[in-house]
This record gives structure tokens, C-alpha cells and sequence, in this order.
């Protein structure tokens, strides 16, 4: 075929109908796109009446961070009733995941400072698979059941099993209303300021300790989730720097994998008598992650798998050794500093006879 | 009878692409759960319809046999993300409420089903009249069956609470399912008996025709 046969031939005028359809396609979609695009704002404002019901005026604010399990991403003042509406990404989800919240913080105008929750809407979630779970009788319960004192955990928020993913959401929403309290001036002192060995281990109002009178530290320690395993809750009691109690009274484990964690990690025998230099002689000064199959030690290895999600949890109730043990001597000396306290973090029990 | 009569008729009556064709079944399952989403996508598949007919309708000359579908395809996917930026721009609502299945409108056999057997062998203005009457016909009947759907299955219409009895399975998929094949056999029924007594009306015409001529 010759180039002149070619262009008067059916399969060039094919070629050339089609392309100029796509072409005359492409131009009307690309003009219509520029028409009718919805700026970011619109769909901010479209979110911010979804959640209010109604179209309201508000003020952005700067966002910070003041919980590490959670991420602020969007913050705003409603102008027409001075409260907050907060954008909040809660860690610690199943999986690693996370959760988004929209989260309606209410203020007392008069008393300035946070009088409530006024709703908690979801935006949007990774890796989770139970979200319908959370239907509004469940995230009700965030207005109804704030108490100025307390963070929202597991145990206030009922009517879901998907424990890990309602983590993600309290921890959202704890974020949100701290956000609120330091924009009011009232910013939280974290007692772990400068504690060791805090990067796995929730120290935003969900972790505490107590001294007691014999000079042993008692700690309620919350970890934070690594790889795929999520938060443990951990007792461990410390004195002079050695462990003499420990028990998982929550494990974080997904996928049944605490089936595969050593036994003596379960129960907590391994860890009694030990003190730092045995968490850092495993691990090394930093704790960083190491899998259990690396672990020199038989009475860890002995009915184990060698699974590494195993590893996951085993290494975070490890780590949770270590920050009790490397930080013992800080807690007794914060308590010594303060007046007596009955309860929460740092506090001092009364002294059961005799001198402090 | 006119033809743009029968052009009407056949797609909200005769040929109606829901009940007679059962074309367009997976966006019909999807929004009889409830009027409002039925209505909503009848109103779209209208519009989108309407505008391919048209389109296609005045580049039937134009448009080469061997590429036609291809051809057919660009231009029904041009119309429905334009549909989409339109809604997500004036109707949020009804952008969230069609969810996926607005951009499934493009794989709706009802469009490239008229797009190939009508648009491209008629004229514009006959073309439009199809596709306005199958849209229509589409729309009545993903609307009544929707009515159904929410009514017995959530004691409801249009979002308006009416009765607290309710039938939970209608607003399942398996609910949906058995609705629609009820309403294709109801339809066809009373289009039958239509058909049938036009015929038996036609021929006592015809006899008294030729009785009226042998006398």
C-alpha cells in the first residue's frame, strides 16, 4: 500500500474519527474541569455542615500536636457558637492502622474551657474492617460519657468489639479535646517528659504509676502498637531497679499470635528478678526492634515460634520492661518533689507507719 | 400512528428497557432500595441518554462502521464524567447518593443498547425522543419498584417515615431481586392482555370490513 492508497484508505479514516473524538472528548472534559471543579474549601465546607447539620462560619486555626497517638490535621473555631471542630487522625488502629474522626469539642464560654463533645462523625480509616461496628449509638456515647477528669478508653466506650479500632478512635478523640484545652491555655504537663524508652510506650494520660511506701514504683503501663501488633497493657512493679511483678492484663496481639509468643513472656516469669541490663544485653542501649529467633536465650526461644509478628509483641512487653526498669529512680525522685498526692500519675501513696 | 408517538410509547410502554429488555439490571438492583436514589438515578440516566442519543444521532454519517463502538463508548464516558463533575458541583447529595454506580452509567446497557439499535439509524430529533422515553421509562420503573422496595422494607417513602411494620429483606439485594422479577411479571402481563385485546379489537374491525364489503 502507498502512502496515498494508505490516507484515502478505511482504516485511516478509522484512525482519524477516533482520534478526533477522543481529542474533541478531551478538550470539553478538561474546559468542563476547570467550570466545575470544587475547590477545597467547598468540600471543607461541605464536611463542616454535614457534621453541624447546618452551613456555620468558622476560623482555621494552626494545627499542633500535643498526643502522640493521634495527628491533627484540620482545626477550626465555629464561630457562631465558640466551639471547636477538629480534624483528628487516631493511631494505634488494627494492624498499625489509623482512624480520622471529625470531633465536635464544646465549650463553656463562661468558665472557658472544654464542657463537652458535641459529636464524633468518621471520615475515613486504613486497614480497618470492622468500621460497621461504629454506628451512632457507639460514637454517642463520646458526648455522653465526657468527664473532664478522665481520657477516653476501651472500657468507657462500649457496644463494639473491634477493640483495637475503638483505640484509634478514642485516641482520636482525646487528641481533639486536648488540642482544644491547650488552645484555652490549659496545656497538659507530661510527667515522662524526660524519661527513657518512651517511643513505644503511651505516655499521653494512658500510662501511670504509683510510689509506694516501701520505695518499689508500681507502673500501669499502656505500650503503643509496633508492626502489626497493637497497645499491651502491662503491670510491672519495680524496686530498686529489679522487677518483682509482672502481668499482661491486656494483650495486644492481633491475628491469635499471642499463641505463638513464649509462655514465659505470657506469664510474666521471665521478667522477675531482671532489671535493665538484661533488656539492653537482648537488645542493645537503644532497645531498637530485634526478631525472637535472635534472642540468646533458651528460656525465651523454648516453646516459641519463630514467627516474627510473634517478635512484635514479645519485643513490646520487652520494651515495656525496660522503660519501667530504666526509670524507676526518675519516678521516686518526681514524688519525693511533690506534695503528696492520692492518686494518678506520679502520685505517693500515705506512708504506711513511721518517716517517708 | 405518529411516529414520534410510537417512538414514545414503545420506550415508556412496550419496549420499556426495564421490564421488557431487563437492560440496566445492576444499577436497578442497586438503587430500588430506596424512591429517592431510584429517582435520582432515572433522572441521570435521562439526561446522559438523551445527550448520547443526540451525539451519536449527528455523527452517524460521520462515524465509521468498523469503529462505531469504540466511537460510542468515548463519547458515552465524556457524558457521564461530565455528569459526575456536575453533580459532585450543584448536587453533592445525589453525587454521594449514586456512590460507583454513577460512573457505571457508562457500562449501562440501556445507553449503548439504544446508541447502536436507534440513535445510529435515526435522525437527531428522533433520537432524542427515544432516548427521553427510554430514560423516562427507566425512571418509572426503577421509581415504582423503589416505592415498593422502601415502603414494605422500611415502612417509608421518600425518606418520610409512614408505618413502623416493616419487611427487612426488601432493602437486601435478595429482596431487590424478588421485587423485580414480580414487577417484570406483572408488567408483562397487563402489556399482554393490552396487546391481546388491540389484536381481538383489530380483527372484529377487519371482519366487519369485509362483511361490510362482500355485502
Amino acid at each position: 500500500m502507498t502512502a496515498k492508497q494508505f490516507f484515502k484508505s478505511n482504516v485511516f479514516k478509522c484512525l482519524i474519527t477516533l482520534l478526533c473524538v477522543l481529542l474533541v472528548s478531551g478538550i470539553f472534559l478538561t474546559i468542563m474541569d476547570g467550570l466545575l471543579e470544587v475547590t477545597p474549601e467547598e468540600k471543607r465546607n461541605r464536611a463542616i455542615s454535614k457534621i453541624y447539620g447546618m452551613q456555620v462560619d468558622v476560623e482555621e486555626l494552626t494545627t499542633a500536636n500535643y498526643n502522640d497517638s493521634a495527628e491533627i490535621q484540620e482545626a477550626y473555631k465555629v464561630l457562631t457558637d465558640g466551639n471547636y471542630l477538629i480534624k483528628s487522625k487516631g493511631l494505634g488502629a488494627y494492624k498499625g492502622g489509623s482512624v480520622t474522626c471529625w470531633v465536635v469539642v464544646k465549650i463553656d464560654k463562661d468558665k472557658n474551657a472544654v464542657s463537652g463533645i458535641g459529636k464524633v462523625v468518621i471520615d475515613s480509616n486504613e486497614n480497618q474492617t470492622l468500621m460497621s461496628q461504629f454506628t451512632n449509638s457507639v460514637l454517642d456515647q463520646f458526648s455522653q460519657k465526657y468527664n473532664p477528669d478522665e481520657v477516653f478508653t476501651n472500657q468507657v466506650i462500649t457496644g463494639a468489639t473491634a477493640v483495637l479500632t475503638e483505640n484509634a478512635i478514642c485516641n482520636s478523640v482525646n487528641a481533639a479535646v486536648d488540642y482544644v484545652k491547650a488552645q484555652l491555655g490549659d496545656v497538659w504537663v507530661n510527667p515522662y517528659e524526660d524519661f527513657e524508652f518512651t517511643k513505644y510506650v503511651n505516655v499521653n494520660k494512658r500510662t501511670s504509676h504509683e510510689v509506694k511506701a516501701d520505695g518499689s514504683v508500681e507502673y500501669h503501663i499502656v505500650t503503643k502498637g509496633y508492626g502489626e501488633a497493637s497497645s499491651f497493657k502491662i503491670d510491672i512493679t519495680v524496686k530498686d531497679g529489679i522487677i518483682t511483678y509482672y502481668k499482661i492484663t491486656d494483650n495486644g496481639s492481633t491475628e491469635h499470635y499471642d499463641e505463638h509468643m513464649p509462655p514465659m513472656i505470657l506469664n510474666g516469669e521471665l521478667f522477675i528478678g531482671k532489671g535493665l541490663d538484661y533488656f539492653t544485653g537482648i537488645y542493645g542501649a537503644e532497645m531498637p526492634y530485634k526478631a525472637i529467633s535472635a534472642y540468646d536465650d533458651n528460656n525465651v526461644t523454648t516453646g516459641a515460634t519463630t514467627d516474627s509478628i510473634a517478635s512484635n509483641s514479645s519485643y513490646l512487653c520487652m520494651y515495656a520492661g525496660a522503660f519501667a526498669t530504666a526509670n524507676w529512680q526518675k519516678c521516686i525522685d518526681a514524688a519525693n518533689a511533690e506534695p503528696p498526692a492520692e492518686n494518678g500519675n506520679g502520685g505517693e501513696t500515705a506512708p504506711e507507719g513511721g518517716e517517708n | 400512528m405518529n411516529k414520534y408517538k410510537k417512538i414514545t410509547l414503545d420506550g415508556l410502554i412496550f419496549q420499556n428497557p426495564t421490564f421488557m429488555l431487563v437492560l440496566g439490571t445492576c444499577p436497578t438492583l442497586a438503587m430500588i432500595k430506596s424512591a429517592t436514589s431510584a429517582v435520582g438515578m432515572g433522572l441521570t440516566v435521562v439526561v446522559i441518554l438523551t445527550l448520547s442519543n443526540i451525539i451519536i444521532s449527528a455523527l452517524r454519517k460521520v462515524i465509521p462502521n468498523s469503529v462505531r463502538i469504540p466511537c460510542y463508548i468515548v463519547v458515552i464516558a465524556t457524558l457521564v464524567t461530565f455528569a459526575r463533575m456536575f453533580l459532585d458541583k450543584f448536587l453533592p447529595d445525589l453525587h454521594d447518593m449514586l456512590g460507583g454506580f454513577l460512573a457505571l452509567i457508562v457500562v449501562n446497557c440501556i445507553i449503548l443498547g439504544r446508541a447502536e439499535a436507534f440513535a445510529s439509524k435515526h435522525t437527531v430529533p428522533e433520537a432524542a425522543v427515544d432516548g427521553i422515553a427510554n430514560g423516562l421509562g427507566f425512571t418509572f420503573a426503577l421509581t415504582l419498584m423503589g416505592i415498593i422496595c422502601e415502603f414494605f422494607g422500611k415502612g417509608s417513602l421518600f425518606g418520610v417515615q409512614i408505618m413502623n411494620f416493616t419487611i427487612g429483606m426488601l432493602t437486601q439485594p435478595a429482596g431487590a431481586f424478588l421485587i423485580y422479577g414480580l414487577s417484570i411479571a406483572v408488567f408483562t402481563y397487563v402489556i399482554d392482555a393490552i396487546e391481546r385485546a388491540r389484536r381481538v379489537k383489530a380483527n372484529k374491525l377487519a371482519r366487519k370490513n369485509l362483511l361490510k364489503e362482500a355485502a
